[in-house]
């Protein structure tokens, strides 16, 4: 394929879906100016890897390269020490699997808490999570993904998808309700 | 695939999750809503991640991708094409400075802010990127009146947009580049079978003169606090000629 068919391709195939990259990126990133090198050096391995792409789902393709240009470069920048679950002591993945299960009915009051929570509050909220959790979850709540998608994007099973993101919501959830003072 | 099973508490709760999120079978999905009916604490449980949903969809909307991110990922695909038949970005910047040293007798456009290297690089790579692509302007129109206000909000000040066509300078459209890191409006004429690309960046000066660097004609002017270049492969005399119409009072 010649570089004027790559890159028609690539306006084909990867420009409808930058905006998703580009949010993606700066979820993974917290941080716009990062987001934009993260996304400028995704779309130049994209449009290396052009000709692979046939068929199958374009977003999820582009995502998943995202994804891995994202964790590359944070690890090379020293950004930030990844926290995965790998990384978590047995008590804290019994905790964070619980979600520090609590007994007792919810009320309607508690419920409400949740649903005025504001984006400062669910960003700091987010970040607190484990990234597994936290990548599952902006693909699903934010971005809108399918569990499929999702699985394709992170490469694991669906029913890893949807434990992950039961887990990552019930610690929301739960971080929410005790936010009220 | 491990299917979770609903008889198992925390398979209940992944299908309660997978059935607000629409991902389960019609049976799957009447089964979890009966259960809902018949237990308070899933209820509340459902109700909780409604709420949780409904607040980061509402908090975080999609947003498109800013004009100078598009730019950055518009010069991705440009440059790679470029590359087969010229000099890569960085030998050609090189061989920008060599050149400036050379022509130190010629008036070249030594600019007062920015002086980078990167900045005059950064020029010519918006001009070239309108040069290969398909498309050669972000906005396509011969109507000044469609060009101006397409720069609204993309660009902190929408350059003058001259309709030169009696003179046989047809406004193609505009684009955004991104110079020093920021975005600036720039305007593509077409002369004959030329682009010209017609750069102004606010709050910024150029000394006035003009240039030839590795096949195109520079020519940089102020205006009202804006400092103007103009690029082509159009010989410097219709480009002076150009820059001499496109200064006129409208």
């Amino acid at each position: 394929m010649g570089n004027d068919g790559k890159a028609s391709r690539f306006a084909t195939v990867v420009q409808p879906h930058l905006s998703d990259a580009y949010t993606l990126a700066r979820w993974l990133t917290r941080d716009r100016a990062d987001a934009d090198d993260v996304l400028q050096e995704a779309c130049l391995r994209a449009f290396g890897a052009i000709e692979q792409q046939s068929g199958g789902n374009a977003r999820a393709w582009l995502l998943a390269i995202v994804r891995n240009t994202a964790y590359t470069w944070l690890k090379d920048k020293h950004r930030i020490t990844l926290v995965g679950l790998d990384d978590l002591t047995e008590q804290d993945i019994v905790r964070v699997e619980q979600g520090g299960e609590q007994g007792g009915v919810t009320t309607d009051p508690e419920t409400e808490m949740i649903a005025r929570a504001d984006a400062k509050q669910l960003e700091s909220l987010i970040a607190g999570l484990p990234m597994e959790f936290q990548e599952t979850l902006v693909l699903r709540d934010i971005q809108g993904l399918g569990y499929h998608e999702i699985a394709e994007v992170v490469g694991v099973p669906l029913g890893t998808v949807m434990s992950r993101l039961a887990r990552a919501r019930k610690r929301l959830i739960l971080a929410l309700k005790e936010s009220r003072s | 695939m491990k299917i979770p099973r609903a008889e198992e508490p925390e398979g209940t709760n992944l299908l309660l999750h997978a059935y607000l999120d629409g991902e389960l079978d019609v049976a799957s999905a009447i089964a979890i809503e009966r259960k809902i009916e018949a237990e308070p604490a899933l209820a509340n449980q459902a109700a909780d991640i409604h709420a949780l949903r409904a607040a980061l969809r509402n908090n975080f909307p999609s947003e498109p991708i800013p004009p100078h991110v598009q730019s950055r990922i518009d010069a991705v695909v440009s440059k790679d094409r470029i590359s087969r038949w010229r000099p890569t970005w960085a030998s050609m910047a090189a061989s920008l400075v060599v050149a400036v040293v050379l022509s130190s007798t010629s008036t070249w456009l030594a600019m007062k802010t920015p002086v980078s290297s990167a900045f005059t690089s950064e020029l010519i790579d918006g001009h070239l990127r309108s040069l290969v692509a398909q498309q050669p302007t972000d906005v396509a129109s011969s109507d000044r009146h469609t060009v101006k206000p397409w720069f609204n909000g993309k660009v902190s000040q929408s350059p003058r947009v001259k309709d030169l066509s009696a003179a046989g300078y047809v406004l193609a459209g505009g684009r955004v580049d991104v110079l020093e890191k920021v975005a600036v409006p720039t305007l593509v004429y077409n002369r004959r079978k030329h682009l010209i690309s017609v750069t102004a960046v606010p709050e910024a000066a150029a000394t006035p003169g003009s240039a030839s660097v590795k096949g195109f004609n520079i020519v940089s002017w102020n205006d009202e606090g804006v400092a103007y270049w103009a690029i082509s492969d159009l010989n410097l005399a219709e480009l002076n000629d150009f820059a001499r119409l496109y200064r006129e009072p409208l």
